[in-house]
């Protein structure tokens, strides 16, 4: 099997917390995968490692062929100018336009001239609607457009990977659909892998060809959203559903194992 | 935690302030190592000197003066009882281009503009804004550091001679109104005290500070973390810090230009 990412086990801790205890991963390429897991599990973290912001205390993190955990630094921006990341908040830098911040990798790496940044800022803006939004700066848009103008600068260098940490967190329903309907699109048209963070069930379903339950800094379970949907994994059970007793109790969450 | 003797405790410390120091120093080399590709981040530059030069002008300028105004009343009161008031010229122009324009302006950048680096930055950081600048592969020293250290250390000595200047004419003011001093012999007396030593070492102060605020403050802002606590320990820390510093070097280059010359 071709694998574009795959985390052989990894461990990190923060403090006194065990956030990751062991964590397996491959993602194949051209697939989106979704990582779904309580609030604090350490699914952000998760990310991080791949992206290389942050490094495992053990274990090896292999992205297209390259080990991030033991990268220097200029393999290290080789490895990022492949890559997008949509970030939690948008990360969009405050004080520049809408269309600047989407220009930025590219004219901050160089290599391009203006025309040929223009278009392909216009382009990208177009492909996540926001046509009509580039000359405002972060503060003067919606929570739901910033997600979509840091969506635009993500795949701005038409990247090979894409990490999407929580894309509908905070989003109303209709703008949340919109924004999965974005991931798919992208999917199809530039064929990236794509690894999902959320807590939404509905993302998770909507976007994923597998899901992966991130549990007690481990994966728990691994499938397609059929397979998932109609598991017997009483943790996995628990989350999709949003039961309130179960095996998910409140003392699962990473704090909780590093005292166990 | 409550298991540790004091030894570990102020060892701890120790350890954590010498590991905070050579990050900020890390970011300081990082940055001034990016200094020649400065035309690529004017506009930013620009926009710095703004925001640390001239918006600072208001405040330079009302506590140069008070100041000036304060050393000549004090000197002034003392000076009459000698007969020899003419001489506050002397003494307000030595002493603001000596210590005073300096050292109040690098206070006063420290509490309005390295301040304003630490918070401006932290959130940047608790937002994930550096993270994205990482993850672009754009180093944060040479997108955020650069630039404000290049603004600072450009206006800083241009602040620090608007308020020796400023200064000088409230010690002048007061010279004339209160200790019956003419304009005409105050400004004679103190363009005669002036050296040009005095002068020089007074800019290199005022760069030297400005580098001592940038790096505080960007340092401190790059390692805030948690929320908004985290920032506004990083302002907080970035005030007390530079403060600290700004009135050591102080004294340490004086004594090294006196020592000089």
């Amino acid at each position: 099997m071709d694998h574009m990412i795959e985390l052989i086990d990894v461990y990190k801790k923060l403090g006194l917390t065990q956030v990751l205890a062991g964590l397996d991963l491959h993602v194949r390429r051209g697939e989106t995968m979704v990582i779904i897991g309580r609030s604090g599990i350490g699914k952000s973290i998760t990310l991080k490692h791949i992206v290389g912001l942050m490094r495992p205390d053990s274990g090896k993190i292999i992205v297209n062929g390259t080990n991030v955990a033991a990268a220097d630094h200029k393999a290290l921006l080789k490895l990022r100018s492949k890559m997008g990341v949509l970030f939690q908040s948008g990360a969009l830098i405050h004080w520049m336009t809408v269309a600047e911040n989407v220009a930025l990798p590219l004219r901050e790496l160089g290599g391009y001239d203006e025309k040929q940044i223009s278009a392909t800022v216009r382009e990208k803006l177009d492909l996540v609607e926001l046509s009509g939004a580039g000359n405002l700066t972060p503060d003067k848009i919606s929570g739901g457009m910033q997600k979509r103008a840091a969506l635009a600068r993500a795949i701005v260098r038409n990247p090979e990977i894409i990490l999407y940490d929580e894309p509908t967190t905070g989003l109303d329903p209709v703008i949340a659909h919109a924004i999965n309907e974005l991931i798919l699109n992208i999917q199809k048209k530039l064929g990236v892998t794509s690894v999902v963070v959320t807590h939404d069930m509905n993302t998770a379903y909507y976007v994923a060809d597998r899901i992966a339950m991130l549990h007690v800094g481990k994966i728990t379970q691994i499938g397609t959203p059929e397979e998932i949907k109609n598991t017997k994994d009483p943790v996995v059970r628990q989350f999709i559903e949003g039961a309130i007793s179960g095996p998910l109790a409140n003392n699962d969450t990473p704090e909780a194992v590093a005292s166990d | 935690m409550a298991d540790k003797g004091p030894v570990a405790i102020i060892g701890g410390g120790i350890l954590a302030g010498v590991r905070g120091a050579g990050h900020d120093l890390i970011i300081l080399l990082r940055s001034a190592s990016y200094v020649g590709s400065f035309p690529s981040r004017g506009r930013e530059i620009l926009r710095q000197m703004y925001i640390t030069g001239a918006a600072s002008l208001p405040v330079t300028f009302l506590v140069a003066l008070f100041t000036g105004m304060v050393l000549a009343l004090q000197t002034g009161i003392e000076l009459i009882r000698w007969g020899i008031q003419e001489e506050i010229g002397t003494i307000v122009s030595a002493s603001m281009t000596r210590e005073m324009g300096p050292i109040w302006t690098g206070i006063i950048l420290a509490a309005r503009v390295g301040s304003g680096m630490a918070a401006e930055i932290g959130t940047m950081r608790v937002s994930e804004e550096i993270d994205a600048l990482e993850v672009m592969s754009i180093d944060p020293a040479r997108f955020l550091v650069m630039p404000r250290l290049i603004a600072l250390a450009i206006m800083a000595p241009i602040l620090t001679v608007f308020a020796d200047l400023v200064g000088v004419v409230g010690g002048a003011i007061v010279g004339y109104h209160q200790i019956g001093v003419p304009y005409s012999v105050y400004f004679r007396k103190g363009l005669e005290a002036l050296e040009i030593k005095d002068i020089y070492s007074g800019l290199i102060k005022s760069v030297i500070f400005a580098i001592i605020i940038v790096t505080v403050g960007c340092g401190q802002g790059m390692k805030a973390s948690g929320g908004a606590e985290g920032v506004g320990n990083a302002t907080r820390n970035t005030v007390v810090i530079s403060m600290i510093l700004i009135i050591a070097f102080n004294y340490f280059v004086t004594s090294i230009t006196q020592w000089i010359t």
